[in-house]
Formats: C-alpha cells, structure tokens, sequence
C-alpha cells in the first residue's frame, strides 16, 4: 500500500512511508475497487492512496486486485 | 506361434511400464511439477469412471436464486478458497504447491461436468489429490453442498463487488485482520503506508 506517483496504461508506481518507490504492472483484467464500487485503472490519479494485492511474475510485480482511496493530504512543512 | 506373440507383447508392456516407471521416480516426487499428459488422462479417465451412474444423472433439486448463489459464495469463500481461490482459478499459496494442482474451475472440465459429479466430487472428495471428502457416504440431499454446486457453476459470471465481498469472508490469521485494517484506515486517508507488508508465505 502507498501513495500513486505515476500512473500509464498499464502499470502504477506506487510509493510507501518511506519513500521506496515500487512498478507494479496492472493487466487489463485486473479488479479495481473505490469504496464498495467496480473502478478501473484511468480512475487511479497520482496522489491517490491504494492497496494493491500482487503476486510476482519473474521479476515483475502484477497486480491481482487494487482498491483505491482518495487523494493523500500534503506533507505537512511543520 | 500365438502363445510366443502373447508373450512377446507382455515383454514390450512390462518393458514400456518398467521404463514409465523409472523416469517417474527419476522426475522425484516434488509437488512442484505438473502431472506428466499420461498420469492427468488416466486420472481424469479414473475421476469421471468412478463416478456412480445414479450421481452422475442427479440435477441440482434447488433453484439457481440469488439466495441460493449468495449462500454458496459465503460457504465457498470460507472453506474452499483457501485452495481453490475466490474466483476458483486455484491460483493460492495451497493451490499452487498442490499434486495435482486444484483445476480452474472456471472452465469446461468443471463447468462441462453434470450437477451430480459436481455434489459427488464435493462429497466424497478425490482420492490422491488434496480434495478431502466432506459429506458422508450415500446422502444426495445436503443442501449446502448443492448450493455450493450452483456458486461453482456461477464462477464464469463473478462480478468485482462479489470477489470484494468474499476476501471479507475469507479466514483470516489475526496478522491479516491487523493488515486488512490497517489497509481500510490507509485508504480512509487516516495513518501512513507501512513500508512493508507483514503477510506470511506460509
């Protein structure tokens, strides 16, 4: 689980607490959830918090299922 | 001249079951490896010969109401996704390090099975395979176990919101309700990813 930095057609970059960023590809059957509701990949947004359950393909990262919260509050400076 | 032939032949099978045998053993006997062709088309053969005439013609004596197909998703989802995966594609951590491995069941050699060889495999289990028996012997009328032949047959159709709805329902250690929670209250916007997760491999 983490913050989406980046977002394509067919992958998330997702990025945790500490700032370990992590590519998990997402194939076209993969379920994608927002709240009690069916999403799919072009409603995730950068900024957004979400739980993605993987499972590895070699060296890669394919995602099974993602559910998607809302958008990650700034950093506060202080 | 036909008693050297009969004896002729049962040299080549002994010899062709001699040398079988020996590359089975050579193979070992990890639970990693997929059933040779030879070994999934005589258990398959076996399976489908083994299953009593009087079940194989039996139709499912309950109708296919959502009710119904809900209460199989909630029994399946506790007690065979374990194996077998929510969405019956037998893709788990158990599934995949099983001999034989769990079939997807999404597909015609389950679907293209009668109702009742469905019920008799749930009932009475595959012998030399991980599916145990849990019904008992003779009983055709075990109502959850025909509501579970109607979620299986509904497998091919599973929507999002009910694969949602059945990781709810599947057992959890108290690690995974911890994560699970923590995963809810991440997405609420409360509290910070963890850098890691914390599930086990086994």
């Amino acid at each position: 689980m983490g913050t989406v930095t980046k977002v394509t057609d067919k992958s998330i970059t997702i990025e945790d607490k500490d700032k370990k960023a992590t590519e998990v590809s997402v194939p076209a059957d993969t379920t994608c959830m927002k709240g009690d509701g069916t999403a799919a990949l072009k409603d995730v947004k950068v900024g957004d918090r979400v739980v993605v359950s993987a499972k590895k393909s070699g060296d890669k990262l394919v995602a099974t299922m993602v559910k998607i919260g809302g958008a990650a509050a700034p950093a506060h400076k202080h | 001249m036909r008693k050297r032939n009969v004896v002729a032949i049962s040299i080549v099978i002994l010899l062709a079951l001699v040398i079988y045998g020996w590359s089975l053993i050579r193979r070992g006997f990890s639970a990693h490896d997929e059933p040779s062709a030879v070994e999934a088309f005589a258990a398959r053969t076996a399976r489908s010969l083994a299953v009593p005439a009087s079940y194989e013609r039996l139709k499912n004596p309950l109708p296919p109401t959502p009710e119904n197909i809900r209460e199989g998703l909630e029994h399946f989802a506790d007690h065979c996704a374990v194996c077998h995966a929510n969405d019956g594609s037998g893709d788990t951590p158990f599934g995949r390090g099983m001999y034989p491995k769990p079939p997807d069941m999404r597909q015609a050699t389950t679907q293209g099975k009668t109702d009742g060889e469905i019920y008799y495999t749930i009932e009475h289990g595959i012998r030399l395979s991980g599916m145990p028996a849990f019904g008992e012997k003779g009983r055709t009328d075990d109502e959850s176990t025909w509501k579970l032949v109607h979620f299986i047959r509904h497998l091919p159709k599973l929507t999002p919101e009910e694969l949602q709805q059945m990781e709810r329902l599947n057992p959890k250690s108290r690690a995974e309700l911890e994560e699970e929670l923590e995963a809810e209250r991440f997405l609420r916007g409360e509290g910070s990813a963890p850098s890691k997760s914390t599930k086990h491999k086994h």
